[in-house]
């Protein structure tokens, strides 16, 4: 817990946050009673390159060509939620353990909605599926790492399932065709979702040489090699190269 | 290079010039009618090509916005197609999911194609298009159906305009969510839609049907001829045009207007449409076209028909009408033409007297006749002045033969009067004479013893010596030396007293007439003498007759002209008593006519007449004052007129006066000789 208070606050173009952001991590520097470990640590900064655009198709009857298309494309709202930044699979990370008390995943549907949309958990992990919506939804899957289909189920009811074996399971709605939801099922525990201003934490590393995933469901996965050294920081800077799939020439 | 074909134009010229007017008049008009009518003809042409060209248009335009909107339906169509496919979780889920494992590195699953290629069936099955494909989010064809004979599409369709306008985040238009795409030679139009997922693209929908399907169907919906171009090449014609040699480049793909083409030698109204750009990236583009020409054809026939007509009833109508005209209008100038012609050939010239014709030939006229006027004037003038110099030429003639006669008057007067002098001087020293030889024969006689021989030769000398005296006194009188005793007298009262005596100088075979005018003016003369003079004539005239005949005495007041009172020897002009005395007899000529009043002239045998008796006359009317004149006609007779002035007019004492004065035509006239 004082890991994540500790993460700094360092966004781009804001520079009013960021006296205050620095006065917080000195403090949770100074604080940390794990400081003392033969850990290391990595202070990252995840930087959407470009935010992306969705499409919402309206279609234009009786418009005459070359006229100004009236609706503005929206853009995600907060992209940096569905990135993940996690470690590779390594020796030395296999018993570690970033923090002793996790809270058990869950993937609520909320709003036909998946919340939260990524939902990073460790391979064996079972993840709840509560139902919020005042109408029935469905979970399902037809990934590769996990196959399944937990049926209609109405408000009020949640089913679980366990994930054992590692990768992405994309889960959808047979109710609601836009509903989709990313489990992704890890090895180990260094994995962190950045903050709304791109800064992440990850704590406890065992120092060794690791490779850096950064994951975005638009994107192949960012590979970095990353050395984190006994009791220091590590910064890395990742910018996330979101692109629309195909933009015209 | 050949010379075009010459035209005889000074021939032409000629014929045109020796061509009547009416007739120059009517083909001039006949040209110009047919001017005006093809100039009308074209004016109406390119007026009625004009309005078929805007109707095109219009048309076309109407067409053009019809297809436009009809392209955004098909839009339409599309996207909510693609909504429809995008709503099957299965496929979407299928879809995101092979996309997920393959950004991972994975190959992509054959149960997750098959998914995705079911679901397309499935909704294809549903839809009227002859071509779907669905791809992934990087084009990768995933599923594709089509009917049989057509060539599936497979591996990456990422090159393809509308596929990456799908994929783009961009808003699906018309003119760019459409597009070409060949299949096996066919040209397909497409339209892309992107299928989404919260938003983002994960895959593509691909519709299509084929070109001729589509323009075949909508071709005849908008009553149009329908080109589909890519570039410059013809994707779909009609037969008609491509046997024409249409040409993609005649086309203007980006033209918002209707506008013409010209394919061979037909005229086009074309409208345009983008559909889009080929895989190849060229623009195609629809065209839709409506042929100018094949309207306007039976249009113009029927034009070309009317004016064909109405330009032959029109120049036939107006050349007859021309021609009838000008007939009409030159008739009176030829008629006046030829009064002209005949006036020339010698039928004098005089005026035209026809009031018919227009303004122009009657000022002509008018003119004429003027000129014919002033020449008759300038022609009467001439004759005028002509005649008067001929008039004076006569007077000056007549003067001259006046003045030669009155020379000749003058002369005889002359003559006259010098026998007269010699005559009366030797008369007059011979009565002297006499005198003496009487008044001695008588003393001889008076002392002769009575019954002497001698007294008898005493006789004859007496009596000789009284002839001779009495002889000497006619002398005397024709010398006018006798003792006139003038008194006053009537010369009718004269004449009436002297009648026994006068009747018995004519004798019983001899009529006398006597006409005495009462009331004459009394003239101052010697009443012995005066019967002297009229015996002397009525014996003249008893011996021109041969014995037998009528004598008439005349008495009467006449007036004298002046130009006679002028003459030489003449009385004054004015009131003159006359006394004539005309015989029936043999008259004379004017020869003797010139010689009666000389002494001893006579044509008497010789012994009946002295020759003094006229001489006689002429002496005592000379010196009483008048004058006498002699009118006489061969074998007619002869008149003797004495005119005498009346007592108040004073007497002249010319010595020509009292010479006969004669007429002009008397001097002309051959007379016989006469006695005087």
């Amino acid at each position: 817990m004082p890991a994540v208070l500790g993460i700094s606050v360092w966004t781009v173009g804001r520079g009013a946050i960021r006296s205050l952001s620095l006065l917080l991590c000195a403090a949770a520097l100074v604080c940390s009673p794990l400081w003392a470990q033969q850990t290391g640590r990595i202070d990252g900064v995840a930087v959407i390159g470009r935010r992306l655009t969705t499409q919402h198709q309206r279609v234009r009857v009786y418009a005459e060509p070359g006229a100004q298309p009236e609706l503005a494309p929206r853009t995600e709202e907060n992209p940096l939620a569905n990135v993940l930044i996690y470690l590779e699979p390594a020796p030395g990370l296999a018993g570690a353990t970033p923090s002793a008390s996790a809270p058990r995943p869950e993937m609520r549907q909320e709003s036909e909605q998946f919340a939260p949309h990524v939902l990073p958990i460790l391979a064996g992990s079972t993840v709840d599926f509560p139902n919020r919506d005042p109408i029935y939804h469905n979970v399902f899957s037809l990934s590769r790492a996990k196959s399944f289909d937990l049926g209609r189920f109405p408000q009020g009811g949640s089913k679980q399932i366990a994930f054992t074996k590692p990768g992405v399971v994309q889960v959808f709605c047979h109710i609601h065709a836009d509903m989709s939801g990313y489990i992704i099922v890890l090895e180990n525990a260094f994995f962190a979702v950045p903050s709304a201003d791109g800064r992440f934490v990850l704590d406890r590393v065992p120092p060794g040489d690791y490779k850096l995933i950064a994951w975005h469901e638009r994107i192949r996965p960012l590979v970095r090699s990353i050395h984190v050294s006994s009791g220091a920081s590590t910064p890395i800077r990742i910018i996330i190269p979101l692109q629309d799939s195909l933009p015209a020439r | 290079m050949k010379e075009p074909p010459s035209v005889d134009l000074p021939g032409v010229r000629k014929w045109f010039g020796n061509t009547p007017l009416a007739v120059k008049l009517a083909v001039s008009s006949a040209g110009l009618a047919v001017i005006v009518l093809s100039l009308t003809f074209f004016v109406l042409r390119s007026s009625a090509v004009g309005d078929v060209r805007r109707v095109f248009t219009a048309e076309l335009g109407v067409s053009q916005a019809g297809w436009r909107a009809l392209q955004d339906q098909r839009l339409s169509l599309l996207l909510n197609t693609s909504n429809v496919v995008s709503t099957s979780p299965t496929l979407r889920a299928a879809l995101e999911t092979e996309r997920q494992e393959a950004n991972a590195g994975f190959s992509a699953r054959a149960e997750l194609i098959a998914t995705v290629r079911r679901e397309a069936e499935r909704v294809f099955a549903d839809l009227g298009y002859d071509l779907l494909v669905v791809t992934n989010e990087r084009g990768r064809v995933l599923a594709a159906v089509a009917p049989p004979g057509v060539p599936l599409p497979t591996g990456l369709l990422d090159s393809l305009p509308v596929v990456r306008h799908a994929l783009g985040a961009r808003v699906p238009a018309a003119d760019s969510s459409f597009g070409i795409m060949r299949l096996g030679g066919k040209p397909f139009q497409v339209g892309a839609a992107a299928i989404l997922l919260q938003g983002f693209p994960i895959g593509v929908l691909l519709l299509g049907e084929p070109l001729d399907s589509v323009v075949g169907r909508l071709g005849p919906a908008l009553e149009a001829g329908v080109v589909v171009t890519a570039g410059d090449e013809i994707l779909v014609a009609p037969a008609s045009l491509k046997a024409a040699g249409i040409d993609g480049r005649l086309f203007r793909p980006a033209a918002t207007e209707p506008y013409d083409v010209l394919v061979g030698h037909e005229e086009f109204v074309a409208a345009s449409l983008p559909l889009g750009l080929t895989e190849d990236r060229r623009p195609a583009a629809a065209h839709l076209l409506r042929s100018l020409t094949g309207s306007l054809h039976p249009l113009e026939r029927t034009l070309e028909q009317s004016f064909l007509l109405a330009g032959l009833l029109a120049v036939l109508g107006v050349g007859g009408a021309t021609a009838m005209l000008a007939r009409a209008a030159l008739e009176p100038l030829s008629r006046f033409a030829g009064f002209l012609r005949r006036g020339a050939e010698g039928h004098g010239a005089e005026a035209y007297r026809d009031s018919r014709g227009a303004v122009e030939i009657r000022t002509m006229i008018g003119a004429h006749n003027r000129l014919i006027d002033t020449l008759a004037r300038e022609r009467d003038e001439l004759a005028h002045a002509n005649d008067s110099l001929r008039g004076e030429i006569t007077e000056r003639e007549r003067a001259e033969a006046a003045l030669g006669r009155s020379q000749e008057l003058l002369r005889q007067a002359q003559k006259l009067e010098a026998l007269g002098r010699l005559a009366g001087g030797v008369a007059h020293d011979f009565n002297n004479l006499l005198m003496v030889i009487a008044g001695s024969a008588g003393l001889i006689a008076e002392d002769l013893p009575p019954g002497s021989v001698a007294l008898e030769e005493i006789a004859q000398i007496t009596d000789a010596a009284d002839r001779a005296a009495a002889l000497c006194r006619q002398l005397l009188a024709f010398g006018r030396q006798q003792v006139l005793e003038p008194r006053l007298v009537d010369l009718s009262e004269v004449i009436r007293t002297a009648d026994p005596l006068l009747r018995r100088l004519a004798g019983d075979r001899i009529k006398l007439e006597l006409r005495l005018a009462a009331d004459l003016p009394p003239v101052k003369a010697d009443p012995s003498q005066l019967i002297q003079v009229v015996m002397n004539l009525v014996v003249n005239g008893r011996d021109a007759m041969g014995g037998a005949g009528t004598v008439s005495i005349e008495t009467a007041v006449v007036e004298l002209q002046k130009a006679q009172a002028d003459r030489p020897g003449g009385i004054p002009g004015g009131p003159a008593v006359m006394i004539a005395v005309s015989d029936t007899g043999s008259g004379m000529d004017a020869e003797t006519q010139a010689r009666i009043f000389e002494p001893f002239f006579t044509t008497k045998a010789v012994g009946k007449g002295t020759g003094l008796g006229l001489a006689t006359v002429y002496g005592i009317v000379a010196q009483t004052g008048g004058s006498i004149t002699v009118y006489s006609t061969v074998g007619r007779g002869t008149t003797f007129r004495i005119y005498l002035p009346p007592a108040s007019v004073a007497l002249p004492s010319d010595p020509a006066a009292g010479l006969a004065v004669l007429p002009a035509d008397a001097w002309s006239q051959k007379a016989s000789p006469r006695s005087g």
